[in-house]
């Protein structure tokens, strides 16, 4: 399932959302862009459920049958989400053959490919200024010197804007 | 515009949600529980329904 958010970068093309029209809209504009198979539930305007699972702008959980958190990531990655459901299959197959089960706790730091190139082009869907404030709040956060790639990506790529 | 609708992108680049996430939910903990609307019909969905026969899994995320 995926839970339709706050806009996380609001912009020209993706203003914040002002209703719940407004949000049902560019949750149908969000599924049609990116051909979105699964299905699509949009939270309250007021972000409760967001809120509720940590308000990040693309995290992700597994949930066991029966509503316990088996699962929780602070990005969405398929493979270790691959790895998590393989884990949950293996889980299953225990229980059918009759094995006896306990749970444990794993913390996993992984690593996933950062593609800047492809990052930056989603935020100019949303419009120009979603470009030029996520550059700003790097710039804020970590200096010129780590914001200089993502200004040269947007020199280089924003033509007529 | 509302706190959590923000009409402009953190300056601070949600440093502080993200720190905070690790200790916001526990894995083993219950599944908080919500209503949401399919998008496919405009119907109220109770997500604990969802988990209720099976696990689920959930991405969140917006079109920006």
């Amino acid at each position: 399932m995926f839970v339709y958010t706050r806009e996380a970068h609001p912009a020209e093309n993706a203003p914040a959302h002002r209703s719940m029209d407004d949000k049902l809209a560019m949750a149908r504009r969000f599924v049609e862009r990116w051909g979105v198979k699964r299905r699509m539930l949009v939270d309250a305007l007021d972000g409760s459920l967001h809120r509720a699972y940590g308000t990040l702008p693309n995290m992700s959980y597994l949930v066991r049958r029966g509503g316990r958190l088996a699962y929780k990531a602070n990005w969405t990655d398929a493979h270790t989400i691959r790895a998590a459901l393989e884990q949950m299959l293996r889980e299953q197959a225990d229980a059918d053959s009759g094995v006896r089960l306990t749970p444990y706790t794993v913390e996993w730091q992984a690593m996933r490919a950062n593609d800047r190139g492809a990052f930056m082009s989603g935020l100019l869907d949303a419009g120009p200024r979603a470009v030029q404030e996520f550059i700003d709040a790097y710039r804020h956060s970590y200096g010129d010197k780590v914001a200089q790639p993502l200004q040269d990506w947007w020199d280089a790529n924003r033509g007529d804007q | 515009m509302s706190e959590y609708n923000k009409a402009e992108f953190a300056r601070d680049l949600e440093v502080d949600t993200f720190r905070g996430f690790r200790d916001h939910l526990q894995v083993g903990d219950r599944a908080p529980k919500g209503t949401l609307v399919d998008l496919a019909d405009g119907t109220e969905v109770q997500l604990k329904t969802l988990w209720r026969s099976g696990p689920l899994f959930l991405e969140f995320g917006s079109f920006s």
